[in-house]
């Protein structure tokens, strides 16, 4: 049941982003909005990629596949 | 740069004609689309009930562009046409990133892939973006947006395939575009219908057969 509430939550927090940068389109046109989306979550990731540089969390490859399939599922 | 590059902009500029909720939803229809050219260019089988899913996935798309809204007709169309050119590249986006992470490593390709797309857009943000009116409150949603959507929403769903596996998490999280018209309705304000709720519906129902 853990597993579903997190597949769910994760599903609420894609639209939540989506929701978010479409908030601010009043202001700021889509190619701006989207560009700087990225910019932040490209920064947010840094300490997680640092973390599993240097090694102190393991992932394996198909935790990895499915991380990468999981960015493209929005 | 094609997936999360295009397709999130053309979703964003899909919204400033239709409306989150109405956009979100056809633009959810990529699953569609990505069977398609999985099956044209990767191989992929075709299943039967994969059909079942495109039929209540087209009907979701019809319901939602039709009915009765505040739009007019001709900013509905450019906001469809929007909406569907995000669902494409999604798609594209989704069987090129199959492909490629045959041959490439999947952790160097993530981690170098936000950058690339970011270095891709700058140029094309600075050179055809226009005036850029970013004040805090901007600003602020901009992050949470990045942080929410790309880091979070990704290693929960990771932990979600860690303990259910793939096959239950994506369909799981395909729900999305029902949270994106409550949530719009509450932040954006937009009127939530039954009509857009139940394309909403009917385009999950339709991608559950594609898994």
């Amino acid at each position: 049941m853990y597993g579903e509430v997190l597949a769910v939550v994760a599903a609420i927090l894609w639209a939540a982003s989506m929701v978010s940068a479409a908030g601010t389109l009043r202001n700021v046109n889509p190619l701006c909005a989207n560009t700087l989306k990225i910019l932040f979550g490209a920064l947010s990731m840094v300490p997680i990629a640092l973390i599993i540089c240097l090694g102190q969390v393991k992932y394996s490859t198909s935790i990895f596949v499915a991380f990468s399939l999981s960015l493209q599922l929005r | 740069m094609i997936g999360i590059g295009m397709g999130d902009t053309y979703l964003l500029k899909s919204t400033t004609y239709i409306g989150m909720s109405r956009s979100y939803t056809i633009a959810y229809s990529y699953p569609i689309f990505t069977m398609f050219l999985a099956n044209l260019f990767l191989g992929e089988p075709f299943h039967y009930r994969y059909l079942m899913g495109s039929i209540l996935i087209f009907l979701g798309v019809a319901n939602a562009l039709t009915g009765g809204s505040s739009e007019a007709g001709s900013k509905r169309r450019v906001g469809f046409i929007y909406s569907l050119a995000a669902s494409l590249s999604w798609a594209s986006g989704t069987v090129l990133v199959t492909q490629g992470v045959k041959t490439v490593d999947i952790f160097l390709a993530n981690t170098i892939r936000y950058p690339i797309v970011f270095l891709t857009l700058l140029p094309l943000m600075v050179f055809r973006g226009g005036e850029i009116d970013l004040n805090r409150r901007d600003l602020g949603l901009l992050v949470v947006s990045g942080i929410l959507g790309m880091t979070l929403g990704g290693i929960i769903f990771l932990h979600s395939v860690r303990l259910i596996g793939a096959s239950k998490a994506a369909p799981l999280s395909s729900s999305s575009p029902f949270w994106a018209s409550i949530l719009s309705s509450i932040f954006l304000k937009e009127k939530l219908t039954l009509r857009i709720l139940a394309s909403t519906v009917l385009v999950i129902a339709g991608i559950y057969f594609l898994f």
